[in-house]
């Protein structure tokens, strides 16, 4: 069991040389996600956006218990994928079955998957209570001061970004909506026909290309804190 | 003086020797504030639905849960989204519009700083229509389980519907001007939609399933459901206006079609119907249900077509009073145009962007007098393209679909203006009406 799951880890991550070629992935170290812009599509030789371990083990965001938790830590898994909503955001809130399919897909593959809550009126009551309606039963983050609301650039919820590790880089995989379930807000399918999130984890344990590396995620404004408007 | 002016103009000078235009502060102009101006906005607006226990999703009944979301509203204001109100022409009962001025004040308090003004912050109260006067309550005994997510398709119709059957077993004829419906789980409901049923049609479907109420639409017979109005939740009451009903005839039941959104929980429905009657002192005429309808379909994928319904010449007057339209959901708009015996045509509604979870029946504020000779027709745009956000097939597939209630309809509900126009209308309207699937 444990060897298959460092098996499966290895691949996730893209150590192999394929993973590495397929990718373009220039291997070095910026220390800022301004390029994330320029990822969707990409194209061959394009750097996708990267952080370094170091930068990123900084952040520790508060559960719903109050105790601080890192999402990158050094000893951790190389897959981790945050998934931002908020508890009233109906389109978020329609997303919660397939944040939960998303989870199992990266449960299996040893990855680790954390929701973080952006908005400003968030409690932790109202996220544990949202999380305990929800069933889910993944850590529930709170971001009040909108730490990794800025570091991602995230403007709405919900949205999810895939992050694999190699070496001491952070790479974004993947940033935009779980699925098509809306096209924009007030456009919902009856049902989602295209389950971009978890099809982007199967591309990546199994070596494959990711060819969409951002999509417009649709859904609720996050209110920035501290800029003068709410 | 003189001196002091002229030392500051050599000062500003500088080395360069070109004078800086003096600074001249702009007129200031206070921001509105919560207390006078913004709550009330909001209060009428939008708290209808957005207080704790409505539809909405979230409360905005208070400043602080307005400031939390000042940007998000009004982008999605400015985009035509909120609140939700689908016709552009005609002036109808319950219109929704926030006006370009109300929205700039919002944007002036929230780049103001949102200030609450005097006093503590007012908290907001969803209106409550205090008009409506309940004379009959039908509430569902048990409850359905809404899904936390749609079911996968099984058929090509609509589906996020259930019937239900409310049995009346009225002894005597009933005269209804208004329904109200009061849902279980508010943020869940969309549509309700009624038709009066003395056909058994609801008891049969009923008995045929075992869950509470029926997995489809409630249909009953030739009658569509929604022939009796339709409710978009969290907008009022459906209500007819003084001097008109719609007759029920004795030992009727009520089929009503629930249309919801599953909001990602298991959520409750059980739902409460209410009903007022015109007071028996009280002088009105029966309004009854007209089909502006497409009874087949067939579009092949990827294709974008035009239906329009067989146009009805109305055999004599009649004022309406309402317009309730459904379509399937690769609709993209809508429209009802009549034309008077004179030759004028004239579009008496027109939903530019259809979206089937925000329908209702559309009231209009003076009934409109339609003399006989006058024709009415409904045209409908249907997308069929994959790039439809709202085609539930991605690819698009061919549709190929028949009702005898009319795949595409505005039901036009109508009142004759003389009796005895009214004592064929029934008649006249179910040969109509059964000549909808005929090729």
């Amino acid at each position: 069991m444990c060897i298959i799951t460092l098996l499966l880890i290895s691949i996730v991550v893209g150590t192999g040389p394929s993973a590495q070629s397929e990718q373009g992935q220039s291997g070095g170290t910026i220390e800022s996600i301004e390029q994330v812009e320029e990822t969707s599509p990409p194209r061959e030789g394009t750097p996708l956006p990267t952080l370094s371990q170091a930068r990123l083990a900084e952040f520790k965001l508060a559960d719903t218990t109050g105790a601080a938790r890192g999402l990158f830590d050094q000893d951790g898994p190389d897959l981790v994928v945050v998934a931002m909503i908020s508890t009233t955001c109906p389109i978020a809130n329609a997303s919660i079955p397939e944040i939960r399919r998303l989870h199992d897909a990266v449960k299996k593959v040893g990855g680790r998957f954390f929701v973080v809550h952006p908005m400003v009126a968030t409690t932790a009551e109202s996220a544990s209570l949202h999380a305990r309606e929800r069933q889910l039963e993944m850590p529930v983050l709170l971001d009040p001061q909108q730490q990794l609301v800025r570091e991602f650039k995230a403007t709405v919820v919900p949205e999810v970004f895939i992050l694999t590790r190699s070496d001491v880089a952070w790479t974004l995989r993947y940033r935009g909506p779980f699925d098509n379930l809306y096209a924009e807000i007030g456009r919902r399918r009856r049902n989602a026909t295209k389950a971009y999130a978890r099809d982007v984890i199967s591309q990546i344990v199994t070596g494959r290309p990711v060819p969409v590396a951002k999509r417009p995620a649709v859904g609720c404004l996050i209110e920035k804190v501290g800029k003068g408007s709410p | 003086m003189i001196w002091a002016a002229l030392f500051i103009t050599l000062l500003n000078m500088g080395v360069s020797g070109q004078a800086t235009p003096p600074k001249i502060d702009a007129p200031t102009v206070e921001p509105p504030t919560w207390n006078d101006q913004i709550g009330s906005i909001i209060e009428t607006r939008c708290v209808t639905c957005h207080a704790p226990g409505r539809s909405g999703p979230f409360s905005l009944a208070t400043s602080d849960a307005v400031q939390n979301r000042a940007t998000f509203l009004i982008e999605v204001i400015e985009a035509g989204r909120m609140p939700p109100w689908l016709p552009r022409a005609g002036v109808f009962e319950h219109q929704r519009t926030i006006p370009a001025s109300e929205v700039s004040a919002i944007r002036a308090w929230r780049d103001g700083g949102s200030p609450i003004g005097e006093g503590p912050p007012k908290i907001l109260v969803a209106a409550v229509d205090g008009a409506f006067q309940t004379d009959l309550v039908l509430q569902m005994p048990a409850a359905y389980e809404i899904p936390e997510e749609s079911d996968p398709a099984w058929h090509s119709g609509e589906l996020d519907v259930h019937g239900v059957n409310f049995p009346l077993q009225n002894s005597a004829p009933l005269k209804v001007r208004a329904i109200r419906h009061v849902a279980a789980a508010p943020r869940a409901m969309k549509v309700a939609a009624f038709a009066f049923d003395t056909t058994g049609t609801g008891r049969y479907l009923d008995d045929r399933d075992s869950r509470v109420g029926f997995l489809m639409g409630g249909d009953a017979g030739l009658r569509p459901v929604g022939a009796d109005g339709m409710i978009l939740n969290g907008s009022g009451d459906f209500r007819l206006p003084v001097g008109f009903h719609l007759p029920v005839e004795r030992g009727s039941d009520l089929v009503a079609q629930f249309q919801y959104r599953p909001t990602g929980k298991v959520e409750r429905l059980q739902e409460r119907i209410e009903l007022e009657l015109v007071p028996e002192d009280q002088e009105s005429r029966p309004v009854r249900w007209l089909p502006l309808a497409v009874g087949r379909v067939q579009i092949d994928a990827e294709v974008v077509k035009t239906y329009t319904s067989k146009e009805i010449v109305l055999e004599g007057a009649v004022d309406l009073v309402g317009l309730s339209p459904r379509a399937i959901e690769i609709c993209k708009s809508l429209w009802v145009d009549a034309v008077f015996p004179s030759g004028v045509r004239k579009r008496i509604l027109e939903i530019p962007d259809w979206d089937h979870h925000q329908r209702e029946t559309y009231v209009p504020v003076t009934p409109i007098r339609l003399s006989a000779g006058t024709t009415l027709m409904a045209s409908f745009l249907l997308d069929n393209t994959s790039e439809n956000p709202r085609n539930p097939d991605d690819p698009a597939v061919p549709i190929r679909r028949g009702r005898r209630t009319g795949v595409l309809n505005v039901i036009a509900q109508v009142a004759a203006v003389e009796p005895e126009f009214d004592d064929v209308f029934v008649a006249w309207r179910d040969r109509i009406s059964q000549a909808f699937m005929r090729p």
